[in-house]
């Protein structure tokens, strides 16, 4: 079995969360902005594309930790055994 | 080494990141240039600033504007501050002038409360009495409705207010309404539920049930209500907003589904009142109307009078950071309400006739319009103003006076709701517009009408207090235009009575009287004729000038005048000797077909807008309502489809205006004047057409003129080549709206009471004093302008924007915003009157087509800006979101040009509503012709190159040289020059916002370059490797 590349998922992961956790704050931003013209407040969740980003905020700062962990479980087993 | 530096995959993603990170900023500031101005109202920022001012002028002098409450030091001179754009600004002793905003709301409430009834003498009540407080509105009173206009202020208890006046509340009863609603949850409190799916939201009553009251862990609170039963005090309230109207949801718990009508629970806890009372637990009911519109009387019926019934009952509209103090001053007779029905309140709401066609309408047929529909571009949405000028009373008195004098079938059944075998106004109006009661009486004598050289009428009646309490008379005159063949023939239509004149007496003591005089302009006397010819005639015959205590009581009177008696059918007796009866000897169709204010020729400029003359809706003619066959006329859902090519091109646009073959490109950044340079405050007091003005218009450069049309949201741009300065706006209609106020010295924002209670003054110098200290609200907290006052009509209760409107009548709605405009123009403040125009409903407002005859839209849409405008005081206009006919209100040529310029003399300038739909600024062509059609200022979100496709087109540029002019003109007089002197420099500073925007591109472009690099080294080091390793 060919190995996973766990530093590159997380990578990979780092950024979409990055951009996602973003995105989240800038439409929350812009759409009170908005909603504050007629006087009233938005939420975080109130658009499908603001729970759509936080769920890929999830799944993705999970796969984070999760990668983030087997890359350094990895890199470890890869240094035990390189001293061995 | 080299190894772990020329790691492919950490370059990659490095790369990767930086590259999209770069790319997403450079998208949001593109993204940005669109919507400064919003961003820069958002971070609170100016890009001009002041670098240079006169020193030998005082600071006092260079202060145009004052407010009274401005700080002065020990020697009287102001104590001033430079502001964010460094320009020298008064301070404030904000407190103080809070205290006269305060008293003057509480002023405009006590005079705009309605006395509904009041049996036996119920109200004032007593010193020391002990007073039970039911609903949920007793624990949180509602004081401004929601939106834009919505004003946040500081929620004091009604509770507190009563105990302050000395009366005693039942503590037991306040817990058992906390325990219920904590014990329900959000079932059992007022509150709002956004629905995003459908962008609008409902309202929900949340009151508590009596039998959920009386079950909480205290028990039944009937005791306690026995040992506080001097009175019940009872408040019902209703929101409203802008976005949805009341009637887009539906309502549980009541008959017809909507949210107006009183529901079970409500209906419960006046069940339990009425039976405490006929048990003889509960000495008095008193109802208190927390709601700014008319509701549906019928449900409460059964409730009302009687000895076990609701004894009193006060209309206190939403009354905003004074609400509290008024509404209980007039419970215990501190104050005497005066107000007068802004609105004709029916038993059923739904009797009057626009509602038959109010809320959401799609053409059944209608090709694919285009890109621009979608939820922001309602493109596909129509409202037909069937019921023509027969709005509120104009329609309930002319059928009322048609049943009584046997014409037109006004006693068939068409639009009966509550009657019985045919339309009677007794079963179907509850309280007639116009009408209130006092805890005193007014008698009237010696009404005289008489003629001036001028043509116009002087009325006079005398007014004598003949109760035992001190108090103000509303005297109100009609005025009733003859209904003649012609009209007939020619589908003119004539209210019974129109309102034409109002005064307000002193605060007359007992036995105390005065005599009012009125004058009424015979402008007032003539009528539009849109299919005959097409201009306002004055016709021949019998005219009458009415006094009366409402519409309803002129009506009569008129009537009486004319020999009529309860013997023919009237509901009470009239008075003949209060209506002044003159004759027109022949028609004139000349004297009124031109403006008395421009000298330009009136014509019709709506036939676009009317399905019965608009050629895109040939073959769809509908029938306005009128008063030649009330059956056969009466409107019913119009149905329309988009058959024709040409509407179907005319509601998706494409931005073609008429090009002016004259037009010269104009000069830009040329010193023409012999004075050499010109700076905007030499203007000053010069007339609009003083040849000055254009030497320094030719100063400005394309994208200053530009920037000053497009950076209007919540701003004014400045221009550094003529040393003008920036400034601030705020949203209206009732008090200036502000998210900051602690920056300003204070804890809240002000809220006057909503319009509605406003109109009900009908005490003009009282509206005036509030425009002044609402004019000073907004000079304390910087804002030039104010976006209000809003003069749309209360066409339907449903509207969910009738609390920032004033009336169902245009005369009362336009003469009330004069007024205010006037007081904010007093402290330099520019009103923008809004929303121009035919914006009466929330439904599909974002680009509604609306089609009504001109005929109405002049005498009751139009009537309520012109009044404002002709008076000279209203200086700025908000144009609307809907379309007239196929074009969006800000594109109407005629509307903006012809009639708001070319009739009126409109010298102030126009701004759009918020630009949400593609339809309002969706390309280049779109803001071009919008702004040759006579649009001077967007409320943001137009980019800065929108209209480079233009800047060598000389109609264009010379509209927007045009309208710079006018944006110019009114600012110079207002409080945005305070401070500025003819030597005044003001340069462009970017604001912080951009500068980081701009490094941020700079770092990551650099660091993005930089990561690509490492990616492309770390490949040329992996294939070295490779090839040494192999």
């Amino acid at each position: 079995m060919k190995k996973v590349p766990w530093g590159i998922v997380a990578g990979v992961c780092a950024i979409v969360v990055f951009f996602a956790v973003i995105g989240t704050i800038a439409s929350y931003l812009i759409l009170n902005g908005i909603a504050s013209t007629t006087n009233e407040t938005a939420s975080l969740f109130g658009k499908w594309y603001q729970v759509l980003l936080f769920v890929v905020d999830i799944i993705f700062g999970l796969g984070l930790i999760g990668s983030g962990a087997m890359y350094f479980v990895t890199a470890k087993e890869k240094g035990k055994g390189e001293t061995a | 080494m080299t190894k772990k530096i020329f790691k492919r995959s950490v370059w990659t993603l490095l790369a990767v990141f930086l590259t999209l990170f770069f790319a997403i900023v450079m998208v949001a500031d593109g993204i940005s240039r669109d919507y400064e101005s919003w961003i820069d109202n958002y971070f609170d920022v100016t890009r001009y600033k002041l670098v240079e001012n006169d020193e030998q002028v005082s600071d006092d002098e260079l202060q145009y504007y004052k407010s009274d409450y401005a700080k002065r030091d020990e020697n009287g001179n102001l104590v001033l501050v430079e502001n964010a754009s460094n320009i020298k600004q008064q301070t404030y002793d904000s407190e103080a002038m809070r205290k006269h905003s305060m008293d003057v709301a509480e002023r405009v409430g006590e005079e705009g409360s309605v006395l509904m009834w009041n049996e036996n003498g119920a109200l004032p009540l007593s010193e020391g009495n002990k007073v039970s407080l039911f609903g949920v509105s007793g624990n949180s009173w509602l004081f401004h409705g929601t939106g834009s206009g919505g004003v946040a202020i500081a929620e004091p208890y009604l509770k507190d207010a009563l105990t302050s006046r000395k009366l005693e509340i039942n503590n037991t009863l306040m817990q058992a309404m906390r325990l219920a609603s904590i014990g329900y949850g959000r079932s059992y409190v007022q509150h709002k539920e956004n629905d995003w799916r459908l962008n609008m939201f409902n309202y929900i009553v949340g009151e508590v049930p009596w039998d959920v009251l009386n079950s909480t862990s205290l028990g039944s609170v009937e005791p306690s209500v026995v040992g506080f039963g001097d009175a019940a005090i009872y408040p019902i309230t209703r929101n409203g907003g802008e976005g949805s109207d009341t009637n887009m949801f539906a309502a549980p718990g009541t008959e017809d589904g909507k949210y107006l009508s009183f529901n079970e629970a409500e209906k419960s806890v006046l069940k339990g009142l009425c039976r405490l009372k006929s048990e003889k637990k509960l000495k008095k009911i008193i109802l208190l109307l927390n709601s700014p519109t008319m509701l549906p009387i019928k449900d409460i019926a059964e409730f009302i009078g009687g000895e076990n019934g609701i004894d009193a009952c006060l209309w206190v509209g939403l009354g905003g950071s004074a609400n509290l103090e008024y509404v209980a001053d007039l419970l215990v007779g501190n104050a005497n309400p005066s107000g007068r029905l802004p609105d004709t309140w029916a038993y059923d709401l739904m009797s009057a006739p626009a509602n038959e066609n109010m809320g959401n309408y799609t053409y059944t047929e209608h090709p694919d319009l285009g890109k621009l529909n979608g939820w922001s571009n309602k493109v596909d949405k129509y409202l037909v103003y069937q019921e023509g000028i027969y709005v509120g009373y104009r329609y309930y008195e002319t059928r009322y006076e048609d049943a009584v004098l046997g014409r037109g079938n006004a006693s068939s059944a068409a639009g009966a709701k509550m009657s019985e075998g045919g339309w009677s106004y007794g079963a179907e109006v509850a309280f007639p517009f116009g009408y209130g009661l006092s805890y005193t009486d007014f008698a009237y004598s010696d009404f005289k009408a008489e003629r001036k050289k001028d043509g116009d009428y002087i009325v006079s009646v005398t007014v004598k207090n003949t109760g035992d309490r001190a108090g103000k008379e509303a005297v109100q005159i009609y005025l009733q235009k003859p209904y003649t063949e012609y009209d007939k023939a020619n589908g003119v239509e004539k209210s019974a009575v129109e309102l034409v004149g109002i005064a307000k007496t002193d605060l007359l003591a007992p036995g105390a009287s005065e005599t009012v005089k009125i004058t009424v302009d015979d402008y007032e006397l003539k009528s539009y004729d849109s299919y005959g010819k097409g201009t306002y005639i004055l016709e021949k015959g019998d005219y009458y000038l009415a006094v009366g205590k409402d519409s309803h009581d002129a009506v009569n009177n008129i009537l009486a005048a004319k020999g009529k008696t309860k013997a023919d059918g009237m509901d009470a007796e009239g008075k003949a000797s209060f209506a002044y009866k003159f004759t027109v000897n022949a028609d004139d169709f000349e004297k009124h077909s031109v403006s008395p204010f421009t000298g330009n020729k009136i014509e019709n400029r709506f036939n676009d807008a009317d399905v019965n003359l608009y050629s895109g809706t040939k073959g769809q003619e509908i029938a306005y309502l009128s008063r030649k066959d009330w059956q056969g006329t009466y409107p019913s859902a119009v149905s329309l489809k988009v058959t024709d090519p040409d509407m179907a091109k005319d509601l998706d646009p494409n931005g073609t205006f008429e090009e002016d073959p004259n037009a010269k490109m104009p000069n830009y950044d040329t010193v023409s004047s012999e004075h050499g340079k010109l700076t905007v405050i030499q203007m000053k007091g010069l007339p609009y057409d003083d040849p000055l003005w254009e030497a320094l218009l030719d100063q400005m450069t394309f994208k200053e003129q530009f920037d000053i049309l497009r950076l209007g949201s919540y701003n004014f741009a400045g221009a550094t080549s003529i040393a003008y300065p920036a400034g601030k706006a705020g949203d209206g209609p009732c008090g200036v709206r502000i998210d900051n106020p602690r920056d300003y010295g204070l804890s809240h924002s002000m809220a006057f009471p909503c319009n509605p209670i406003v109109a009900a003054t009908f005490n003009l110098e009282l509206v005036e004093e509030m425009g002044d200290a609402f004019g000073m609200e907004a000079l304390n907290f910087g804002r030039g302008g104010v976006y209000g006052s809003g003069v749309n009509i209360h066409r339907s209760a449903y509207s969910g924007r009738n609390w920032e409107y004033y009336s169902e009548d245009g005369f009362l709605s336009g003469i009330m915003s004069s007024y205010l405009s006037k007081g904010l123009r007093n402290r330099g403040v520019i009103p923008f009157v809004k929303h121009f125009a035919l914006n009466d409903e929330e439904a599909n407002r974002q680009g509604v087509a609306v089609w009504a005859n001109e005929q109405s839209i002049r005498e009751i849409y139009l009537k309520a800006f012109e009044t404002g405008i002709t008076d000279g005081y209203s200086n700025g206009i908000m144009t609307s979101y809907n379309r007239i006919g196929c074009t969006w209100a800000g594109r109407h040529k005629e509307l903006l040009t012809d009639v708001l310029r070319g009739e009126w003399g409109f010298m102030g300038f126009t701004l759009s509503d918020s630009p949400t739909g593609p339809h309002m600024f969706g390309t280049s062509a779109l803001i071009a012709s919008g702004l040759v059609a006579g649009q001077d200022m967007w409320l943001g979100s137009v980019g800065p190159k929108m209209l480079e496709d233009y800047e060598n087109n000389a109609t264009v540029c010379q509209a927007l040289r045009e309208a710079t002019h006018r944006t110019i003109y009114t600012r110079l007089d207002s409080m945005a020059m305070n401070g500025i002197s003819s030597s005044t420099k003001i340069v462009y500073v970017r604001p912080a916002w951009e500068k980081l925007l701009l490094a941020m591109e700079i770092v990551l472009g650099i660091f993005a370059g930089l990561a690509l690099a490492g990616v492309a080294a770390s490949w040329v080091f992996y294939f070295r490797n490779k090839r040494v390793n192999a």
